[in-house]
């Protein structure tokens, strides 16, 4: 079902943004996408979770959904796992309808819920062989599977703990075992390093990494170098795709420019950058100051750096403008993901 | 303390309370449903009882004091045309009590003779009952004495005064002119243990078991390991099985050391066959298992699910018959209570433990518990099942 291909998406789609390209994801060849979703809508009694969303998705990859808190990325992702009732034209998830019983998916999937939900009560091999003997894998399957992935994740020495006494990074880590043990060709998983410790979600990207070539991955992360790291992004804001693409076309595609001020004291540089006429946005981080200026607005780099190295009272020494970053980017796509009344108040 | 801050505390407590529906229905409902529940069914006062009248004298006095008996509106005469009826109807549950009307009721009450006093001569009116319904025997059997003594009384005034003019006292004119000979069937001493062991078979079965389902599948939403099951191959079935088949298993452990406890610490074994209880008894949790998968397919937390059944089962036990006899009950309350699960329950339970009945004498109520077992498995697998 999954192409070893990854994605061939080679440049960024803003719906109802900005900028309208070629949805990538739509030039698919012979082979049918993984997932293939028309006009999907999912309500909470009167609230509208996701409102027409619409996106094709091919090949193992691992594919990022980003967005606002509140934008719908888990009722998309638990639609996707065939969890919820869902309403669409279409919906399509490795050939099986969402629309209809989910329980052959379920057996090619693997699902990783926000909040850790394996036994507590059980030691760590205890659940494993849950997880494997309800996919109908043999304890001998289950055995050799589960040693290499609890090697590969470094929870082997822990295989008789109980799952309640892990560590929040090392439950992280046994669900996404549990969840890869089946071999899915699907692995959802929703903010999997969310409240983990940097060395554990390092580790957890690796794995992910390493599992990209054979299985499509889609994870939802809030976290900007998790996104950056993704093969492909959906910007998700109030139910709907605002844009989709690799990070760089999305980059690319943001009509932001970014610029650095380097002084004494960023905070100030920050404050006094806010008011110049061309800036979006500028934010205090670390030795120097981010400046985000609107690429319609923007008077060109050298006259940007100039103003920033004479804004009064702010002691700029030195302005560059810098690769546009994924936070600018993200953004960017916040505001287009704005009623038009709101947009440009991102300070 | 200051008042200030308990102000504010007193208004987020209160604004916490009023945004809650189920707080709110709660507050309201449960005061006004308890008063008007309570005040319909904890009666002891005996109305529309079926009663089997087997006439053995046909005559004007003995249609008489049943028609009288009749305008009291707490009894509901059935002819019967011989005993053997009328113990069938009984064992059936078809008739609460009878009243056996001999022959020479008409000599003996109308005419005043034999002399009162007489007891070996009176006319001897028999009342039969159903001693394994002990609380409502207990009403009818006073209340119906009381009746018949005063009907016949009535009836037999002219005598009784010559009887008080010969005898010269008012010891004779209050001693009926008729012996009221009160007979229980299946629990001839009235003992309410049996009756009370019998039924709390049916409250255990009932609340616990509803009440433990119910918060442990709410735990497991709650936790997401029931999300994560929903993600395996395991369909809704074996899901359900899987949470249920163990429990039940326990239960019906349960069973067995409430019977040896019954037996050997108060000494009531049922006079039925056992097997047979004990296979009622497990089908019966499919029941309350369902009923506890509803209220958890309704319920946010455990605590939600909690109160739910505590509110859900506290009025169903209440009508169930558990300890207050559905007879006694309001009209639509009896036709409530033939609605829960728990009724038909009981009343096989104290069928095989009271009177030794066999599947063929309780096939109604067994089917009723069937079917109601069905409806309420099909339910709670769609509600379990169903996706958000």
């Amino acid at each position: 079902m999954l192409s070893r291909g990854g994605h061939r998406a080679s440049d960024a789609e803003l719906i109802g943004g900005r900028k309208q390209a070629a949805n990538p994801m739509l030039s698919r060849g012979d082979e049918m996408p993984a997932i293939e979703l028309r006009d999907l809508r999912k309500n909470y009694g009167r609230r509208a979770a996701l409102r027409g969303l619409t996106l094709d998705v091919e090949g193992a990859q691992i594919l990022g959904i980003v967005g606002p808190d509140g934008a719908g990325k888990t009722t998309l992702l638990r639609a996707l796992a065939g969890l919820l009732e869902v309403e669409a034209e279409r919906a399509s998830v490795l050939g099986f309808d969402l629309r209809q019983d989910t329980a052959s998916l379920r057996a090619c999937l693997g699902y990783v819920p926000q909040t850790f939900g394996l036994y507590r009560e059980l030691s760590v091999a205890e659940n494993l062989r849950v997880v494997g003997r309800l996919h109908g894998l043999s304890d001998a399957e289950i055995e050799r599977r589960g040693k290499a992935l609890l090697e590969r994740n470094g929870l082997l020495p822990f295989v008789d703990r109980s799952t309640g006494a892990l560590s929040g990074g090392m439950k992280q880590k046994l669900a996404i075992a549990s969840a890869l043990l089946p071999d899915p060709q699907l692995l959802i998983l929703d903010e999997p390093t969310a409240g983990v410790d940097v060395v554990a979600r390092d580790e957890i990207w690796q794995i992910l990494e390493e599992r990209k070539a054979e299985t499509l991955i889609v994870v939802s992360t809030s976290y900007l170098n998790e996104a950056a790291a993704c093969d492909r992004l959906i910007y998700l804001d109030s139910g709907r795709v605002v844009a989709s693409g690799t990070p760089t076309a999305l980059c690319a595609a943001t009509p932001f420019e970014l610029y650095r001020a380097w002084g004494a004291l960023p905070r100030t540089i920050a404050q006094a950058a806010r008011k110049l006429p061309f800036v979006v946005a500028a934010g205090a981080t670390g030795q120097f100051a981010r400046v985000e200026v609107a690429v319609d607005r923007s008077p060109g780099a050298a006259a940007v750096c100039a103003a920033l190295e004479a804004l009064p009272g702010a002691g700029v020494v030195l302005a560059a403008r810098a690769p546009l970053d994924m936070e600018s980017t993200l953004r960017a796509l916040a505001v287009a993901g704005q009623p038009p009344a709101r947009q440009g108040n991102v300070a | 303390m200051k008042f200030a801050r308990l102000w504010v505390l007193i208004r987020r407590e209160a604004l916490a309370t009023l945004r809650d529906p189920f707080t709110v229905s709660i507050l309201i409902a449960v005061p006004l449903v308890a008063l008007f529940l309570f005040s319909s069914i904890l009666s002891t006062s005996v109305h529309d009882l079926p009663m089997g009248v087997l006439d053995f004298d046909r005559s004007p006095t003995s249609r008489r004091l049943v028609a009288q008996l009749e305008a009291t509106r707490s009894f509901l005469p059935i002819a019967l045309a011989t005993r053997q009826q009328l113990d069938q109807a009984l064992s059936d549950g078809r008739l609460s009590l009878a009243l056996v009307l001999p022959d020479g009721l008409d000599r003996g009450v109308g005419k005043g003779r034999p002399p009162p006093g007489d007891a070996a001569r009176r006319p001897q009116v028999q009342v039969i009952y159903d001693g394994a319904e002990t609380v409502l025997a207990g009403n009818a059997e006073a209340f119906l004495g009381a009746t018949l003594a005063a009907t016949a009384l009535q009836d037999a005034g002219v005598a009784a005064a010559i009887g008080q003019a010969s005898a010269g006292g008012a010891t004779s004119m209050q001693r009926p002119p008729v012996r009221v000979l009160v007979h229980a069937l299946f629990n001839p001493t009235l003992d309410g243990q049996p009756f009370m062991i019998a039924g709390t078979f049916g409250f255990v079965l009932s609340f616990a078991t509803t009440l433990i389902i119910a918060v442990s599948v709410v735990n497991e939403r709650f936790s997401g390991t029931f999300e994560q099951l929903q993600v395996t191959p395991a369909t809704t079935l074996e899901i359900v099985l899987g949470k249920v088949l163990p429990l039940s298993a326990v239960f019906s452990l349960d069973v067995v050391l409430m019977m040896l406890a019954a037996g050997f610490v108060w000494g009531v074994w049922p006079a039925g066959s056992v097997i047979f209880f004990l296979l009622v008894s497990t089908f019966y949790q499919v029941i309350s298992l369902s009923l506890g998968l509803l209220v958890s397919a309704t319920s946010a937390t455990a605590q939600e699910a909690v109160a739910k059944t505590v509110l859900l089962a506290t009025p169903l036990i209440q009508l169930s018959g558990f300890a207050l006899p559905i007879q006694n009950m309001a009209w639509p309350f009896r036709w409530i209570a033939e609605l829960i699960p728990a009724t038909h329950y009981i009343r096989v339970s104290r069928g095989i433990y009271l009177r030794g009945e066999g599947p063929l004498d309780l096939i109604g109520e067994l089917s009723v518990i069937l079917l109601m077992g069905l409806v309420l498995g099909g339910l709670a697998l769609r509600a379990v099942g169903r996706r958000e």
